[in-house]
């Protein structure tokens, strides 16, 4: 009893600094894992997002994607701007990957081009330009290295990725850990880089053997 | 002895603080910036569009504690949402952006967007869970396993009594 009297001040010390630190700690865990594909000094608009396909496990992501890639992204630049009814455009970020193995599909080039969401253009008074940053993404930057899933725009041909699940970054035998708070991601963000090639490996088998179907979009 | 009890004291509490709460909690993303909230819809804004918004204000919102009402007046600053039916980039169906923050978390002018092929494919329910869960987003709801904010869900078209009693312990 005498010792934790003693000791007391400096256990609340102890506590006080260990809640700042780990204040702190958290505030930078949850910025986003990826900040390199974003425009230095732009302004931003924080968006959340629907997506057209929602999936459970990776299988069922593999089978109702396109193309699956592994692969480096090169360059993100911008692309062209949907027509719209309203004061606002979209313009689309196009980003470059060069593929060093395609899990499903087939690519014609090794290099490919990934429509992805980047900035509103809004004509109303006061608002102009801004990048979209949407919540519970992960954006990719120059020189990441990844396996991405992807879908094909029926109309248009061009490709995106499959929703905000389906980039999975690789970075120094792992995969990458993102804020991401979707439960699949976040199993798939605890294996390793061999780890999740095995997991690939595996839904490709179920797919190719029909126990696995492609998602319809809702 | 006192050196490996402010260690361990420390880590624990560092490891307290970087875990999330434990309690479910799909709220405080970016809050209304008070509770009368007012819309308005684009003039591109379809019949169709403005009836599945209104049938989610009319059943999911208008039981909450908070004040929705439509306005006729297109002024960007002082409608909480302006919704719009709009092409968006692949592969989303709807997106909720905030174009005014006020404080860190709170925002004062809001853009709701439907994408346009998407919404004139979908049904009655799918566009009405889609008004409810963009329109969620307005008043501080994040993705979460409950009512319409399930990510990735498109047949669940009410808040449901989890995300409503947020609503109410906040306006």
């Amino acid at each position: 009893m005498p010792f934790v009297s003693r000791r007391l001040p400096l256990v609340v010390l102890a506590v006080v600094l260990g809640t700042l630190v780990g204040l702190v700690a958290r505030s930078v865990i949850s910025q986003p894992a990826a900040m390199g594909g974003r425009e230095p000094g732009a302004h931003q608009v924080n968006a959340h997002a629907s997506w057209k396909f929602h999936f459970d496990t990776s299988a069922a992501m593999l089978a109702t994607a396109d193309l699956a890639v592994e692969g480096t992204v090169t360059s993100i630049s911008r692309g062209r701007i949907l027509p719209g009814n309203s004061e606002v455009k979209q313009q689309l970020k196009e980003i470059r990957i060069t593929t060093t193995k395609v899990w499903k599909g087939a690519l014609e080039e090794e290099s490919l081009v990934v429509e992805d969401a980047g900035w509103e253009i809004s004509s109303a008074p006061g608002e102009g330009e801004m990048e979209l940053v949407i919540a519970d993404t992960v954006q990719p930057a120059p020189g990441d290295h990844g396996i991405f899933f992807l879908r094909r725009n029926q109309g248009t041909g061009r490709l995106s990725f499959i929703n905000n699940q389906g980039v999975f970054l690789l970075r120094g035998g792992q995969v990458m850990d993102t804020p991401r708070s979707d439960p699949l991601v976040q199993r798939i963000e605890r294996l390793s880089e061999p780890g999740i090639r095995q997991q690939l490996r595996g839904d490709l088998r179920l797919v190719k053997a029909g126990a696995v179907l492609p998602k319809r979009p809702a | 002895m006192a050196a490996v009890a402010f260690v361990c004291a420390m880590m624990a509490t560092f490891v307290l603080a970087t875990t999330p709460s434990g309690r479910a909690n799909n709220f405080g993303a970016y809050f209304a910036d008070n509770g009368s909230h007012s819309r308005y819809y684009d003039a591109g804004f379809t019949a169709g569009a403005r009836a599945a918004t209104n049938w989610t204000i009319d059943y999911s919102y208008q039981p909450t504690d908070m004040y929705w009402y439509y306005t006729t007046t297109g002024i960007h600053s002082s409608n909480d949402i302006w919704y719009t039916v709009d092409p968006l980039p692949d592969p989303l169906a709807g997106l909720a952006d905030c174009r005014a923050l006020q404080d860190p978390d709170e925002c004062e002018h809001w853009h709701v967007t439907y994408d346009e092929p998407w919404w004139i494919g979908a049904g009655d329910v799918a566009r009405r869970s889609l008004a409810c869960h963009e329109t969620g987003h307005t008043v501080g709801l994040k993705h979460g396993p409950y009512g319409c904010m399930e990510s990735g869900q498109f047949w669940n078209q009410y808040l449901g009594t989890h995300n409503r009693d947020h609503i109410n312990s906040r306006y």
